[in-house]
């Protein structure tokens, strides 16, 4: 997960007079230089420190005979660079590395003046190189792009072949591909093969080789995707094969592979993208998803967007970036879920479109060129992207090229309760929400040499951060706020991180290795003791280490050969603790497993399947592994009947690999497994939950259905169901226990920079953390599966939860607009079952109105057009009323009096505010009385209003104001006038006579029919433990009440409050004001003529 | 036995001027003799003679128990003469020989001294509890709001605030149970409350929000050689308009809840004006920054960008550094010691050579004490930038020759002199919302939850 922080740095700019622009810019295979173009000159650049190297102006007689500078590519060894230019010229480059050694831009310092501070002091040399052309080709028919193969570039050109040229400009004619006799498949290999017609001259317009996908991915003129593959790996011309690529409605501009993942993107004319992976069993080319815009994010993405221009994968293969032709970028994970988009890259004045697009060194930058400058954004990362591993799952750990930004969630804490005599009662449960970043910038001792930041792991308690960079490791107490390195250089230099970073109690694991015995280790270093080699505890490894993670006092390391290590780890006490490793098991993973580069990540997860289950002992046991490779995530079952336990230690390891992994899900980004040792008894359900991340398919939920003994309740039912959760960011912590997840995005700062003042700046970004609470959307999968048991069990366990109330409310009102708007007919609503479900956990939870209070919130917050259809289920809004009257809840009542208004005439209204008055009384609520006395005055006149004329009101302004008394929040009256003015009363009253399906289109009122734009509570981050009365109060200042004459009303006495006045003139309303609730979400506009109806009295 | 439990309603971060709320509870246990008590993290369990009193099951009597709050000021003596004060009504804890202290009491420091405390409310009295009986009691109290000093962990000077509760049983010693606080000072509440409430009336007549979009000044500071530049400009004075006595006066009376500080601070800190400057050197002008304000809050970001289009000599590279400065005011100055020190809490740095544009990000920490003035000392914030110039041209564009036939190469150089210059920037961090400060706080020494048995 890749998100953009800051302003972008500028690194370069051509002035808007000269002629010159930016063609093309590209990184080399390290992303150590970057290549930048222009028309007529090219220059290389280091990006740490970001110099420029060297720089070349070619001479004006190559400009005429070859054309100006179009593209460029990298030798894999970065040992020389081939251009192509515009009339299918090829220039060679070798990067003379011979004064390599002698180093330049060295600062010195003059005589009167000192540099102080370390970071002034460039710890390493750059490079003294330069680039001298050797050879120039002209290719017949023009070239449209290049690609690296081994020692050849592979050069496709317009006269439809593909041809081989050696970096020395030699051209082998017999390893040419002529693509009219290459056969072509539709979608299988295997299924029956067709040639070009030979006056096609359809040609490749784009091509990327991937080894591990076996190919290359191409995009032909005429806007198809194929794959092209051959018998082996020389690609010589008669083994070549293509596979066409599902067509899609629109043409193919550009593709991209994903190595890791076996993904092939292609950029489509629409502006947006499709990705197509290989199916295993049949080798078929599938489409897994598409890269697109949602409408509220860009209505009209083709038009504003124009086609996608260039796309290009993250480093680690984590995220794609994706360009437009009018300008702009987007970036996605790697299973399309947006993460950041930026349309407003397109300066004032200036016609610009982004013309190249590459990510520097381990995806920290983002080099964008367009027309007249070229600039960089910073990124910071997930630390999931590059160590997959546990305890970065708890919480949200984003990594920086010079800083580490820790999020640890937010906490639901037990409050004491409210009185002395409290004692019996529970405890009130306060969310403690912490959206800010805690920042480490990293210690420049260590990054001075050991840039970039490569790995970093946060431990279980969220104490201690290890990070490794290029050599070496480091981490940081956080309580002290104290880095701990090693000594010296020399002592960093003897190992690199190749495979995680791991926390366990105390001790740092590296997966690593030796750069001194060229061996591959797992190395052990004590948190407690000072960093030094010598107290280290190494494990050999016979392959590198790609991932290792670790479950309770399990450790299990993945390695290069395919095979998973499961070790068991012994701490043992002492001065010098150490760790004793002892080997359990070692499972080869190659029949899942095409190339070990593929694996995400390798987890020891209680997780059970059905069929591998056992009996429920509370201690959560490692009982399945699982693997996540290229997106595919494998179940492996424990198997019980040969437990690895039994396996005597001496015993000698035995490789099997007979195991059967399951396929779980594809298009795996992260999974999360609760973090503790002991089952939970409050939460079992949501504890024993695996969580998967799937990009744009959403967040999977695979819960277990047990009832609280661990029975089985229905036979036919499986023991897990899996659920999606759709997600508005990008998850990166789930926290069980809380029922929330939280994530991150990024977020515009400034549209235009930091001034404001040039039109020409470019848009800053900031990182937020996000947090959603699942439980509404998980209760609504299981409801709409016909499992309301579960759905019930589920929420029992969570009424505790400060946001439990407010979840209900949403699993309501998002039913009853998706339901309540549909214009297409419902054939099996959901509503029901969601009202039905509101009241079984009302009255599991006996002491809390809670199904009146949810249906009466439920109602305010949504449009009066869908009143009908809750009530319809949830029964008359009189009865309801009068429950809350019964059973004393005057505040609860008090909101339904605005829905009465809404659904009755006046009489019934005022009965039975009458009522609520009487209630009040004799409650001794003083704020409730007023609250209803004015409600009640407001309701005469409304009733008098309908029958006269309106002159103009001239407003006193000299008469006494008296400020509506601000009342306690959870008094959700509303506005005691009704907002809805005198048609809804006509509306309302159709209510009654009508069937409730003429409701919707008899109502007079348009503006009353709309849909609202706007829901509020949808928020989530409204989430808030100060302020959770959900409902909006009214607007204390909305309302300017205005008493003229005697009666001056004095609102604290009740007894002398006449409610229902005679004379109806002693109110006057401003007019103008607007009638919105506290967070600005106008409910429904006041009739217009209605203040003016006032004065008439 | 008694056990006396307190719990923080809201953690332990408070504003000056905010209602501290702790619920103690006071419950006669039953021990049971050869157990000890569980210590669950985060419980602060002091009992160093529990099993002396387990011969007596029957009730137990506590005589009283009273609580206030205070600071502590602790001085380093070799750098400031300690400031001669009265005591407010606080005891030395250990000049009074017979008390036993437990907790979190502060060590017998010789330098340090009360400088504040309210005055104790008495809680409980002659109380008597059955065993299992417990008995509940709200303490709350208002922090102090005309306190200037906020928490404080300085070189020269330390203050500390804590939460004390004094509890006698009978027949034993007055016990002192300290909860330390973290306590943070908004400067200038007074006059800034007054301000917030003419703010919150003017916009609710018109909607729309008091503050007036300013326009961006532009200032030009002239850099000297290898020293602090001499006029910086000084952005807290005029911005924030001047209110009238009355308002301030009825707004000191009333209790600063968390909303009206967060409103305060928000408005305080909001970006008003991004403020540009030119730096110049004595070689001529080096570029515009530009800082999107000079208040921030604590947790927050500093966004600042360079711009080096416009420049006679070459900016190298840069070193920001977020730097507080203690300065210890010259009436407590010991004669030969240093008038202030600094402590570099963020770093940002860059090689721009060969960069058109370029930014920072410098986080300001949690952890840290925001801008204040006390009577004794006086801590600031700064920005401290480094620059490395270079006074020759640096054109990285590969020249054009008149020979068509020619090609051009350009090569870096081998050597960059550079001259290094200082320039500070003043700017003001203030607290934030203290929820915020409490996640950080919670690992080190401050817990919610004290539990004591006496």
């Amino acid at each position: 997960m890749y998100f953009i922080t800051g302003l972008p740095k500028i690194v370069s700019t051509i002035p808007l007079e000269e002629e010159d622009s930016f063609q093309f810019l590209c990184c080399n295979r390290e992303r150590i230089f970057i290549l930048i173009l222009r028309k007529v000159s090219l220059s290389i650049w280091q990006l740490k420190p970001l110099v420029q190297l060297t720089a070349y102006r070619r001479s004006d007689m190559s400009v005429k005979n070859l054309g100006i500078n179009v593209s460029a590519l990298w030798k894999p060894d970065s040992s020389a660079i081939v251009v192509q230019t515009s009339d299918g010229g090829l220039i060679f480059f070798t990067i003379d590395t011979r004064a390599a050694d002698t180093e330049c831009y060295m600062l010195e310092d003059a005589k009167n003046s000192r540099r102080e501070s370390d970071e002034l002091f460039v710890k390493e040399a750059v490079p003294y190189i330069s680039m001298v052309p050797t050879t120039s080709i002209l290719v017949q028919g023009g070239i449209t792009c290049l690609e690296a193969l081994r020692d050849n570039v592979m050069v496709a050109a317009t006269s439809g072949i593909i041809q081989r040229i050696q970096w020395d400009g030699s051209v082998d004619d017999s390893l040419t591909i002529v693509l009219d006799r290459v056969p072509f498949s539709v979608d299988f290999p295997q299924s029956k093969k067709s040639y070009l017609s030979n006056a096609s001259s359809v040609h490749v317009v784009d091509l990327e080789y991937s080894f591990l996908l076996g190919g290359f991915s191409l995009v032909l003129s005429n806007g198809r995707g194929a794959l092209m593959t051959a018998n082996h790996f020389e690609f010589r011309p008669e083994s070549v094969q293509c596979v066409w690529v599902p067509s899609e409605p629109c043409a193919f501009t550009c593709t991209a592979v994903n190595h890791k993942y076996r993904l092939m993107a292609f950029g489509c004319a629409n502006a947006q993208g499709a990705l197509y992976c290989i199916e295993d069993q049949t080798e078929g080319i599938q489409l897994t998803h598409r890269l697109q815009l949602l409408d509220k994010d860009c209505p009209d993405m083709m038009a504003a967007c124009g086609p996608v221009e260039d796309l290009n994968w993250t480093p680690d293969g984590c995220a794609i970036a994706m360009i437009w032709k009018k300008g702009g970028f987007a970036i996605w994970s790697v299973f399309g879920a947006l993460i950041t988009f930026c349309l407003t890259l397109v300066h004032e004045g200036v016609s610009r479109s982004v013309s190249a697009l590459d990510w520097g060194t381990e995806g920290y930058t983002m080099w964008v060129a367009d027309p007249k400058v070229v600039f960089m954004y910073n990124f910071t990362k997930s630390a999931l992207s590059v160590n997959n591993c546990s305890t970065n799952r708890m919480y949200v750990l984003l990594q920086g090229d010079n800083s580490v930004m820790l999020n640890t969630g937010d906490r639901v804490v037990a409050q004491p309760h409210g009185s002395s005599s409290a004692s019996g009662r529970e405890p009130q449960h306060k969310l403690f929400s912490n959206k800010a970043w805690m920042v480490v910038q990293l210690p420049h001792r260590y990054m001075a040499t050991n840039w970039p930041l490569r790995y970093t792991v946060v431990d279980a308690d969220a104490e201690y951060i290890a990070v490794a960079g290029r050599y070496g490791i480091a981490f940081y107490h956080i309580a002290v706020r104290k880095w701990k390195t090693f000594s010296n250089d020399t002592a960093e230099q003897l190992f690199v991180v190749t495979g995680g970073l791991l926390w366990w109690r105390d001790f740092v694991i590296c997966g690593c290795s030796n750069t001194k015995t060229k061996t591959h280790e797992v190395r052990f270093y004590s948190k407690t003791r000072a960093l030094d080699h010598s107290s280290a505890v190494v494990w050999k490894s016979e392959a590198p280490v790609i991932t290792m993670n670790a479950f309770q006092n399990m450790l299990i390391i993945f390695s290069a050969d395919s095979r998973l290590t499961l070790c068991e780890m012994d701490r043992k006490a002492g001065d010098v603790p150490t760790i004793v490793i002892n080997v359990l098991q070692i499972i080869s993973t190659e029949n899942i497993c095409p190339h070990p580069y593929c694996v995400v990540s390798v987890d020891l997860t209680p997780v059970r399947t059905e069929t591998g289950q056992k009996k429920h002992t509370g201690i959560r046991e490692a009982e399945s592994l699982l693997i996540n490779v290229s997106g595919r995530l494998w179940i492996i079952q424990r198997d019980s009947s040969d437990p690895y336990k039994d396996v005597p230690a001496d015993e000698s390891v035995v490789t099997t690999s007979n195991v059967i992994p399951l396929l779980l899900s594809s298009c795996v980004e992260t999974i999360w497994v609760h973090p503790s040792t002991i089952s939970s008894k409050e939460k079992p359900q949501l504890c024993e939950a695996l969580w998967m991340f799937c990009g744009a398919h959403g967040m999977k939920v695979w819960m277990p259905l047990f009832t609280k003994d661990g029975t089985r309740r229905n036979a036919f039912l499986s023991r897990r169901v899996m659920l999606p959760v759709w997600l508005k960011s990008v998850p990166l912590c789930v926290q069980f226990d809380e029922a929330m997840i939280h994530g991150a995005d990024s977020d515009l700062l400034y549209e235009s920079g930091l001034d404001n003042k040039e039109s020409d700046e470019l848009p800053a970004f900031i990182v937020n953390r996000t947090s959603e609470v699942y439980l509404p959307q998980v209760l609504r999968q299981l409801l709409r599966r016909n499992l309301g048991t579960h759905a019930e069990e589920i929420a029992q366990t969570c009424t505790k939860l400060p946001y439990f109330n407010h979840s209900l409310e949403l699993l309501l009102h998002q039913v009853l607009e998706e339901e309540g708007t549909s214009s297409a007919p419902i054939p099996d609503p959901l509503l029901p079952s969601v009202v039905d479900f509101v009241q079984a956990i009302s009255k599991y939870l006996a002491s809390l109105p809670v199904f009146l209070q949810t249906i009466a919130h439920c109602a305010r917050k949504s449009d009066i057009a869908l009143w009908p259809r809750l009530f319809a289920e949830a029964g008359e809004p009189t009865d309801l009323f009068q429950q809350c009257l019964n059973s004393g809840r005057l505040d609860i009542a008090a909101s339904f009096l605005i829905v009465l208004n809404g659904t009755l005439g006046v009489g019934p209204v005022r009965k039975q505010a009458g009522a609520l008055l009487e209630k009040a009384r004799a409650a001794g609520d003083v704020e409730l009385i007023a609250e209803s006395a004015r409600f009640l005055r407001a309701l005469e006149m409304e009733e008098q209003e309908t029958y006269r004329r309106t002159p103009e009101m001239t407003p006193s302004a000299k008469s006494p104001t008296i400020h509506p008394h601000p009342g306690p929040e959870n008094m959700d009256l509303g506005n005691p006038i009704s907002p809805q003015g005198a048609l809804t009363f006509k509306y309302g009253s159709v209510v009654k006579q009508n069937s409730l399906a003429d409701v919707g289109l008899s109502g007079g009122n348009k503006a009353a029919l709309k849909k609202a734009n706007s829901v509020p509570f949808n928020n989530p981050e409204s989430v808030d433990g100060r302020s959770m009365s959900v409902v909006a109060a009214p607007d204390p200042t909305g309302l300017i009440t205005t008493a003229t004459g005697v009666q001056s009303v004095d609102r604290r006495n009740s007894e002398s409050f006449n409610y229902l006045p005679d004379n109806s003139s002693i109110l006057r309303y401003s007019p103008g004001t607007s009638v919105t609730s506290r967070n600005g979400w106008s409910r429904r506009r006041r009739f217009p003529g209605y203040a003016h109806a006032v004065e008439q009295v | 036995m008694i056990e006396f439990v307190a719990r923080l309603a809201r953690g332990a971060v408070y504003f000056t001027g905010e209602e501290l709320e702790c619920w103690i509870t006071l419950r006669n246990v039953v021990v049971l003799p050869p157990t000890t008590p569980p210590d669950s993290a985060g419980h602060l369990v002091a009992s160093p003679d529990a099993g002396k009193l387990n011969g007596r099951p029957e009730g137990a009597a506590v005589a009283f128990l009273s609580g206030q709050i205070h600071c502590q000021c602790l001085v380093e003596d070799s750098k400031m003469n300690v400031p001669a004060r009265p005591n407010h009504g606080l005891e030395r804890q250990d000049s009074s020989g017979g008390r036993r202290v437990s907790g979190m009491a502060p060590g017998p420091e010789t330098n340090s001294f009360c400088l504040l405390a309210t005055i104790p409310k008495l809680l409980a009295g002659n109380l008597d509890l059955e065993p299992g009986e417990e008995f509940n009691v709200l303490f709350s109290e208002i922090v102090p709001r005309d306190a200037m000093s906020p928490s404080f962990r300085g070189l020269a000077l330390r203050y500390q605030w804590k939460l004390a509760f004094q509890c006698q049983v009978l027949g034993q010693q007055t016990t002192t149970i300290y909860i330390p606080l973290w306590i943070m000072v908004i400067p200038d509440l007074d006059r800034l409350l007054g301000l917030a409430e003419m703010d919150g009336r003017r916009s609710s007549m018109n909607g729309v929000p008091a503050d007036d979009k300013a326009a961006t000044s532009v200032e030009t500071t002239a850099l000297t050689n290898g020293t602090n530049g001499k006029d910086s400009p000084s952005p807290n004075s005029s911005s924030v308009a001047l209110t009238n006595g009355s308002d301030a006066v009825t707004a000191a009376k009333s209790v600063l809840t968390l909303d009206m500080a967060m409103q305060i601070l928000d408005s305080l800190t909001s970006r008003k004006n991004a403020r540009s400057f030119n730096i110049d050197s004595s070689h001529g002008r080096i570029g515009v920054l530009v800082l999107t304000k000079t208040r921030f809050r604590l947790g927050e970001d500093i966004y600042g960008k360079f711009d080096f289009t416009d420049r006679s000599v070459t900016c190298v590279q840069y070193l920001v550094s977020l730097i507080g400065e203690e300065h210890i005011c010259e009436e407590h100055r010991k004669a030969k010691s240093v008038a202030f020190s600094e402590n570099i809490v963020s770093k940002s740095h860059d090689f721009c050579l060969c960069l058109t544009q370029s930014n920072f990000i410098l986080p300001v920490p949690l952890h840290v004490t925001s801008s204040f003035a006390s009577e004794i000392v006086e801590f600031r914030w700064k920005l401290r930038f480094e620059f490395a110039l270079s006074s020759e041209m640096f054109h990285l564009e590969v020249p054009s020759v008149g020979n068509e036939n020619q090609s051009v190469l350009w090569r870096p150089p081998l050597r960059v002199p550079v001259e290094t210059i200082l320039w500070d920037v003043p700017i003001d961090i203030y607290p934030t919302d203290p929820i915020q400060v409490h996640s950080v706080h919670m690992r080190e020494s401050l817990v919610s939850d004290v539990r004591v048995k006496l």
